[in-house]
């Protein structure tokens, strides 16, 4: 009985230190359960420098997303937001539901095409990227 | 002396050594990560950011060789669990704070969840819109329509199912949402209260004649809720608590719960809606 009361008194002031008091306006929750960005690669292009961010999405079923910016951006603590227009965003074509793994083998920058970055995936681990936080541009 | 003497004993070292590596790791689990919690996002304490981090970090060890964990260990997990869903339903995420509790609470038995998140995003409007004019022009063609999912092989190949698909930027990821080549939903990334719930799933229509000139579906979202082990994926979830701190929480460590613990299970679940349009 004097467990459950304590932990019901740490629930409440928790929730109301979550709710009332918090310094910040980022939350807390799963909501909060951010996204993951990882500077995965930079390159030189016609003396243009590129940064390959990885964004991962999502609780239970995540997504991985490759971000590319022209400039390195700063990114919002709270809403994960960049502070400059990406130039272009795709997801990583690789579920766990799908039986034939996938795996980069090219990851080709082209700035001047609508699709400015082109990702060829092959079924040869040998090929490609295992892990995709490991991804680079293709040189 | 054959390889096959040889290998057990080098890893039954190793696995020594990963242990003594992990105990040297070993922290004292915090009684209450909850309140440890809102010391973080009320008070950016440090003194319980590093707790909360080094305890994760110390059970992660753990998980990854399969060490046995104390009761106290096993209690930090589930109330790390419980915080999640007061959190969630603190601040708006009911959906994704009930599986998250269910995972902890319901024994793997389905559950159901509200349609509303699927029935406000976008791309699920924009989804039922496509299936709905294919599955007019299969019953003015008297074809089969009463069943009908998003991946369905002919449904991919319409010009419904076109605009919905990601093409050089054809959508927007962000506020929209698209539908893959297979046909699974992707839930547009702004829309944090259906993407934390479900971020990609399937829709599915059962379909039927409602009068001459219209129809009554079914519609439904059926998912599992379950994490990748630590040997597929090092995919982690980053629970910002304050402006400069967020907890980083392992999917191993998640799934190994159910595993290796038995602390929590997968389960199927589903959201349901009913409509009749013409």
């Amino acid at each position: 009985m004097k467990i459950t009361i304590l932990k019901a008194s740490i629930i409440v002031l928790f929730c109301f230190l979550i709710t009332a008091c918090g310094q910040n306006e980022c939350g807390f929750g799963i909501h909060i359960a951010g996204d993951q960005l990882k500077l995965a690669d930079t390159i030189n292009d016609n003396n243009k420098t590129y940064y390959l961010y990885t964004r991962t999405t999502g609780w239970q079923e995540k997504t991985v997303f490759f971000e590319l910016y022209d400039q390195k951006p700063e990114f919002d603590q709270c809403t994960y937001q960049p502070d400059i227009k990406k130039l272009y965003m795709v997801a990583y074509e690789d579920f766990p539901e799908n039986p034939e793994r996938k795996h980069i083998e090219k990851m080709i920058l082209q700035p001047d095409q609508p699709e400015k970055l082109k990702i060829i995936y092959t079924t040869d681990k040998t090929k490609g990227v295992e892990n995709v936080y490991d991804v680079k541009f293709t040189r | 002396m054959s390889t096959d003497s040889i290998t057990p004993t080098n890893n039954t070292q190793n696995l020594s050594k990963k242990a003594q590596a992990c105990l040297a790791q070993a922290v004292e689990v915090p009684s209450a990560p909850l309140y440890h919690m809102g010391n973080i996002a009320a008070f950016d304490s440090k003194t319980s950011f590093d707790l909360l981090q080094d305890t994760i970090n110390y059970l992660t060890c753990k998980a990854k060789i399969k060490m046995k964990f104390s009761q106290d260990e096993k209690e930090f997990l589930i109330e790390l669990y419980e915080s999640l869903w007061w959190g969630g339903y603190a601040k708006g995420m009911p959906e994704a704070a009930k599986l998250a509790s269910h995972y902890i609470k319901g024994k793997g038995e389905p559950v159901s969840m509200a349609p509303k998140p699927y029935q406000q995003s976008v791309v699920v409007k924009d989804t039922m819109q496509a299936m709905k004019l294919y599955i007019n022009e299969l019953a003015g063609r008297k074809e089969y329509f009463f069943n009908l999912k998003t991946n369905d092989p002919k449904f991919r190949q319409s010009p419904h199912f076109k605009p919905l698909m990601l093409i050089n930027g054809s959508r927007n990821i962000d506020t929209q949402g698209y539908v893959k080549s297979d046909g699974v939903i992707h839930a547009a990334q702004f829309n944090q209260r259906l993407q934390k719930a479900d971020n990609r799933f399937y829709l599915e229509a059962s379909t039927e004649k409602f009068t001459k000139d219209s129809f009554h579906t079914f519609w439904s979202v059926n998912n599992r809720y379950d994490f990748e082990p630590f040997s597929k994926s090092d995919k982690i979830s980053n629970l910002a608590l304050s402006d400069s701190k967020a907890l980083l929480l392992p999917d191993g460590l998640s799934e190994y719960m159910d595993s290796g613990l038995d602390l929590a299970k997968p389960f199927n679940y589903q959201a349901r809606w009913t409509e009749i349009w013409k």
